[in-house]
């Protein structure tokens, strides 16, 4: 039997620890992305979260010796994800940015609501991993639920 | 004029050869500047990220040409390699998030302005 892909949003906080991680064989972000790469997991993802991986990565490795990587992160993360358009914009929903505290990130939750994905992978404490219940690590939409995992308890939980 | 700008938008303006064209670029600087309310050394790193962000543009679809022949297995060992033997970042992840969030939400920002008066 085939085994069905783990279906996940990986946030741009996984990018950007696998851009600074000098450990690439003992990160959590690092074996998200071997993940990814062998279909262990399916990754979602709109042109909108695409577009700001590719800037805050520019910010943060263009003109330096991590220019390169960041390059190859990106064009890894483009070649092995799958590209949506959601339909529901969670950024015009006020009772729901309160909670987030920044706009700029809903769109995660539209496109984890459009796909039903299992799972939002983040470092993202201060607005994304905060939004979860923390004994069940979960979020609650309109009828529906993801779990929000940092990387390393995705990597523990999940891929083991 | 050089009272009114900071050294960023001075060493921009002095790349032009003749005088009149710095003094006309300047005060064209300065005057979009109060237009939008920002500072003069704002509308200089506005153009000037437009930029960096065109010829990052480029540089990614002719990395994704050369590396379009490469498996991604391929192309993950190579940038675990690359990893391995990159310099140290010190600052955290949400450190580097947030100071890369602030220069897009001052981008988007001087970019809605800028629109706003058919600047761009």
């Amino acid at each position: 039997m085939i085994k069905a892909k783990i279906r996940v949003v990986l946030d741009t906080s996984i990018l950007v620890s696998a851009l600074k991680s000098k450990n690439p064989r003992g990160s959590p972000a690092w074996r998200i992305l071997k993940a990814l790469v062998a279909g262990e997991i399916e990754n979602y993802l709109s042109g909108e979260i695409y577009e700001e991986m590719e800037h805050i990565l520019m910010e943060i490795a263009e003109g330096t010796r991590r220019e390169v990587l960041a390059l190859q992160i990106l064009t890894l993360v483009k070649k092995k994800s799958v590209f949506v358009r959601p339909r529901r914009r969670f950024s015009s929903d006020p009772e729901f940015l309160k909670k987030l505290r920044d706009p700029s990130d809903a769109k995660f939750f539209g496109v984890a609501y459009a796909k039903k994905v299992e799972y939002i992978v983040s470092e993202n404490t201060k607005h994304i991993v905060q939004m979860r219940d923390e004994t069940t690590k979960t979020y609650r939409f309109d009828g529906r639920k993801v779990k929000i995992l940092k990387a390393g308890e995705f990597v523990r939980e999940v891929l083991r | 004029m050089g009272r009114l700008m900071a050294s960023d938008v001075e060493k921009v303006v002095k790349l032009f050869r003749k005088r009149e064209t710095q003094e006309s670029f300047g005060e064209w600087v300065v005057q979009l500047a109060r237009k939008i309310q920002e500072k003069p050394e704002d509308i200089v790193w506005f153009f000037n990220e437009m930029r960096r962000r065109r010829e990052w543009e480029e540089k990614l679809q002719e990395f994704e040409r050369v590396t379009e022949d490469l498996s991604p297995e391929e192309l993950f060992e190579l940038a675990v390699k690359e990893a391995e033997n990159a310099p140290e970042i010190k600052k955290s992840t949400e450190e580097l998030l947030e100071e890369a969030r602030g220069n897009i939400r001052k981008f988007k920002r001087l970019e809605v302005k800028l629109k706003r008066i058919g600047v761009i």
